[in-house]
């Protein structure tokens, strides 16, 4: 129990506790059936974004072009449904492809030619949302056929894209924690040069977490146009922001070597809930954007204390 | 703890000055007017806010740390300035006004950086939504206009047929390249970079350092948002918003390794003059700006990876000759 | 090394600007000089026979598919009037760039600027400098502030006609009473803004028993306007209607509304295309969409511009071809096909 405390994860699990219930006590509506069931629905793209993301921080990179890669899907996969050779399967098996292709280039282009992460991936950012405005226009697809929405569906009371994000978590966590790959992830974060003397494989190891990235976000684009009924290359712009910050909330460290799934898990619901609170609980319109910016900074303020408090007793010991 | 700085400068000069002439070259074949004085005063007006907010970053890049808060800065002191402008300040004070509110951007990204702790990235990123979050509250986010006409000198008005604000670009790089090459607190600024905590058991004041660091890039970007306000006469909360991915596209460009502990301001200067170019050949030959987009992204991405091809076969080369690594 | 590199450029850089600014008093005298310089320009811009016109079609934010297709239909009219148009915009809904692009097309030397100014007042400065380079200005879609700045203002109506006309609506299906929200689109897009403001000014003064409970923006990004209504509905249990003043809006409100079983409980209506609403008109969720036929907007647009660069004008109650009869008060030409579609006419839209 006492480790449970310890966890950096529990520090924002509270604030996340307190924040529902302060919530719930100003306005009962947020703990409805309904509610809840709308904040897991939307926030489902980006957690699942960011369980991939959570890969990539361990091992001290970064990837913004996530929300690019995931509208890269979405586009295609609408212009797929609109061909004859659309059906549920095969979207599937585009999403994953597309977003194979779209996370493999970024993960050649840093691991080949070991370039840092984020300029390659503000590059790619830029490139894949450029090709899909400029295949559509812009242009909305619209009247997405009804195979493909019905991947939003619900079943027995739970939504069909909960159920998709509880599977991600629930592979990638176990990658993370039962897997070769996973036990590499960590140890390149740790200390990366005391992981390649330990015979980990640097390169295969961040492009897997590109790749993995990728495919998730091919995956999250499915899930988003299921939900919205319809493609909008322009949208989602600054996604990646917040799939970041949900990730760091969440306890990841963002220079590497420590994250958890569950950790990011809790970082989604927290940005979740305080886009839903802000309206919730009738924040005035302009103000929303600093309280949201002052939960983050409050948020990650405690972590760090908390943190800090609890590293305070301890002896620091860097083998480099 | 500190993770041993695994990526070297991103970009040698010589790579950067061929992209820069590469980039001259192209233009000149696809528009006869890219070259005229009319078109080179014409993105010498148009980049130095971009160029100063860069140069800002730039500093706080070199210790390591990040600022994406520096758009919304930008964005913030702009409607400071537009509001104390029009509410009938004189230009001195309204200035003053707007330059105290980016100390106190510049104070609370630090305080959080190097007192509490946090990561720079993911503290920049609560006060960018924080700080636009202020200037829409001040703002309710209609954009000021009747901006007084005595203020137009500062985006609008040309010294020796050069525009202000290029000169000010230019001053204010070299005063940082000074900064960063000669004195103490250049020196100090890159040790954080490249390793903090050995900085800070040899002496260096590091968050006195990082103060400076946070301040001075808030500070630019206040004055990048006032020579905004001055050239198109209006200040907006949105204004610098969408600067921040270029701006660290052209710190990248320009050589400054993103971990910190390398790079400089001339670089960023030529980075975000790439970029501004590349927008101006575009838009005179008449092509989408999405096609820009994906230009941009191209061409960061081309010119990085033919370093490190080139650099590689230099390491090589001298490996096999037998002398030791830099 | 690097830096000395970096150094000498920047040096290089200002002795190049020095020198070209030597002999360049030119930039600093007014019209006539610029123009010339601008011709010349122009000379090596155009390729063909002189009467053809270069036409820079400058919408608010290119992405947008109400700007798209005024693009689309732009580039028709030129094709149909012999004259080449340039569509181009920021990507972003950055008053600055918008400006710069505007200089470079200065640059580029075209014979006329038609423009939606993101921002009435930032578009000032540099119109100005259009205007002194002897370069036709027209507005379209949206209005400067500084009317002398530009010849014409063509438009389907003004700011608090559309206003007025989309509360109008709206109430309608309210039954003039109950709580509603507006969806806009950033908080500093000028005329979404203006439209809230004036369709809420007109709710005040015409159906006191409305009430506004929200104003929230979806940063043009219709997943944000699906999470806003669904919050919405959440935060308002007695919230009865969604207005969206900016096109991605009304889909998104409707598509939240329709899975929440809603539909016709919380009325749906704003601005949004026929193509985009279509869906969501057929099955109930939205009521109404109020918008002009960008396209045509568009058209009426580079017309106008040949008309005038031609010597002529356009005259009260023209026809004018694909666009139809359109009025002219004062400088302003105006399209007056304000189109309300619902479910029964739908179809006859092709945008």
């Amino acid at each position: 129990m006492k480790k449970l405390l310890e966890r950096r994860e529990t520090s924002v699990f509270f604030i996340l506790a307190v924040l529902c219930i302060g919530l719930t006590i100003y306005s009962p509506a947020f703990f409805s059936y309904t509610n809840l069931k709308n904040v897991l629905v939307s926030n489902t793209a980006m957690g699942i974004m960011a369980a991939g993301m959570t890969f990539i921080l361990i091992t001290a990179g970064i990837d913004v072009s996530v929300a690019s890669q995931m509208m890269f899907s979405a586009t295609w996969l609408a212009l797929l449904a609109q061909t004859p050779v659309g059906n549920p399967v095969t979207l599937v098996l585009a999403a994953v492809l597309i977003g194979f292709v779209t996370g493999a280039i970024n993960g050649l282009l840093i691991s080949r030619f070991d370039i840092h992460p984020i300029i390659i991936t503000l590059g790619t950012n830029s490139i894949y949302r450029g090709i899909i405005l400029v295949m559509t226009n812009g242009r909305w697809l619209m009247n997405l056929p009804k195979y493909f929405t019905a991947f939003s569906g619900t079943v027995l009371g739970i939504p069909l894209p909960v159920i998709y994000a509880l599977l991600v978590f629930w592979l990638s966590a176990y990658l993370l924690k039962h897997t070769y790959f996973g036990r590499s992830v960590y140890a390149m974060g740790g200390n990366r040069e005391a992981a390649r003397y330990a015979g980990v494989d640097l390169k295969k190891t961040i492009w897997f977490t590109y790749t993995y990235t990728g495919i998730l976000c091919g995956l999250a684009g499915l899930v988003l146009d299921s939900i919205l009924g319809n493609c909008q290359p322009s949208g989602s712009n600054g996604w990646e922001m917040n799939v970041i910050a949900a990730a760091v909330i969440g306890g990841t460290n963002i220079l590497g070597g420590y994250g958890t799934i569950g950790g990011t898990v809790i970082g989604v619901l927290m940005m979740g809930v305080i886009e839903n609170g802000l309206v919730v609980a009738h924040v005035p319109t302009y103000w929303q954007k600093l309280v949201y910016g002052l939960i983050i900074i409050v948020t990650v303020t405690i972590d760090v204390l908390r943190k800090k408090k609890a590293d305070s007793g301890k002896q620091m010991i860097e083998i480099d | 703890m500190d993770n041993i700085k695994r990526y070297g400068p991103s970009l040698n000069g010589i790579v950067l000055l061929t992209a820069f002439l590469g980039i001259i070259l192209i233009g000149t074949m696809a528009n006869g007017n890219f070259l005229t004085i009319r078109n080179v005063l014409s993105i010498f007006q148009q980049m130095p806010e971009m160029g100063i907010m860069a140069i800002g970053l730039t500093i706080v890049i070199i210790t390591g740390g990040n600022d994406l808060s520096s758009g919304t800065t930008m964005g913030l002191c702009a409607v400071i300035s537009g509001l104390c402008l029009t509410s009938g300040m004189p230009i001195v004070p309204a200035l003053l006004v707007s330059l105290v509110a980016a100390v106190a951007c510049g104070c609370l990204n630090a305080a959080l950086v190097a007192v509490i702790g946090i990561p720079p990235m993911i503290a920049t990123l609560g006060t960018q939504m924080f700080f636009y979050g202020a200037a829409l509250v001040l703002s309710k986010g209609n954009s000021i206009s009747n901006i007084p006409r005595e203020f137009y000198f500062l985006g609008q008005d040309k010294i020796a047929g050069i525009p202000l604000q290029a000169i000010i670009l230019i001053l204010l790089t070299v005063i940082l390249a000074v900064v960063l090459k000669m004195r103490v607190f250049g020196k100090h600024l890159f040790a954080i970079g490249n390793n903090s905590k050995a900085s800070a058991y040899s002496g260096v004041h590091t968050e006195k350092v990082l103060f400076a660091a946070y301040i001075t890039c808030s500070v630019l970007c206040c004055i990048a948002g006032n020579i905004q306000v001055s050239r198109v006469a209006t200040a907006r909360a949105d204004m610098g918003y969408s600067f921040l991915m270029p701006c660290i596209s052209a710190v990248v460009l320009g050589g400054t390794s993103i971990d910190g502990g390398i790079g400089g301001v001339g670089g960023t200067v030529i980075g975000v003059t790439i970029f501004a170019m590349i927008s101006n050949i575009m838009n005179l030959a008449g092509i989408s700006s999405f096609w820009q987009q994906l230009a941009t992204g191209s061409i960061l991405i081309l010119v990085v990876v033919f370093n490190r091809i080139t650099e590689n076969r230099k390491l090589r080369r001298r490996k096999v000759s037998g002398e030791k690594n830099k | 090394m690097k830096k000395r590199i970096a150094l000498l450029l920047v040096m290089g850089m200002c002795a190049g600007l020095l020198s070209g600014c030597g002999g360049k008093e030119v930039v600093e005298e007014n019209a006539p000089t610029a123009k010339e310089e601008v011709q010349e320009g122009s000379e090596e811009a155009e390729t063909g026979e002189p009467g053809e016109y270069t036409i820079a079609l400058i919408p608010q934010q290119v992405g947008i598919p109400y700007f798209e297709t005024s693009g689309v239909w732009g580039e028709k009219a030129a094709a149909d009037l012999g004259c080449e148009v340039i569509y181009t915009g920021p990507t972003s809904g950055d008053a600055a760039s918008q400006a710069n692009i505007v200089q470079d097309m200065i640059t580029k030397g075209v014979d006329c600027v038609a423009i939606s100014p993101l921002d009435a007042s930032a578009i000032e400065p540099v119109l100005e400098q259009a205007k002194e380079a002897g370069i036709l200005v027209i507005t379209w879609d949206s209005d400067v502030n500084n009317t002398e700045l530009r010849e014409v203002y063509v438009n389907c109506c003004s700011e608090q006609v559309l206003g007025e006309h989309l509360m109008e609506r709206f109430a309608h299906y309210m039954g003039e009473e109950g709580d509603y929200a507006i969806i806009t689109s950033v908080l500093t897009a000028q005329n979404c803004s203006a439209w809230a403001k004036y369709a809420t000014e007109y709710q005040e003064a015409n159906y006191p028993n409305m009430n506004r409970v929200a104003y929230e923006p979806c940063d043009d990004d219709q997943s944000k306007a699906y999470s806003i209504t669904q919050n919405l509905m959440t935060a308002y249990p007695d919230l009865k209607g969604v207005l969206g003043v900016t096109t991605p809006a009304p889909p998104a409100a409707a598509q939240a509304v329709g899975e929440a079983g809603r539909n016709g409980e919380v009325i749906v209506s704003g601005v949004v295309e026929a193509s985009a609403a279509k869906a969501y008109l057929e099955d109930g969720s939205m009521q109404e969409a109020n918008i002009w036929h960008p396209g045509k907007l568009g058209y009426l647009a580079i017309y106008t511009a040949k008309t005038i660069l031609d010597g002529g004008s356009i005259e009260d109650k023209q026809d004018v071809p694909e666009v139809g009869v359109v009025e002219v008060k004062d400088d302003q030409i105006i399209m007056t096909e304000l189109l309300d579609i619902t479910l029964e006419n739908v179809d006859e839209f092709d945008f």
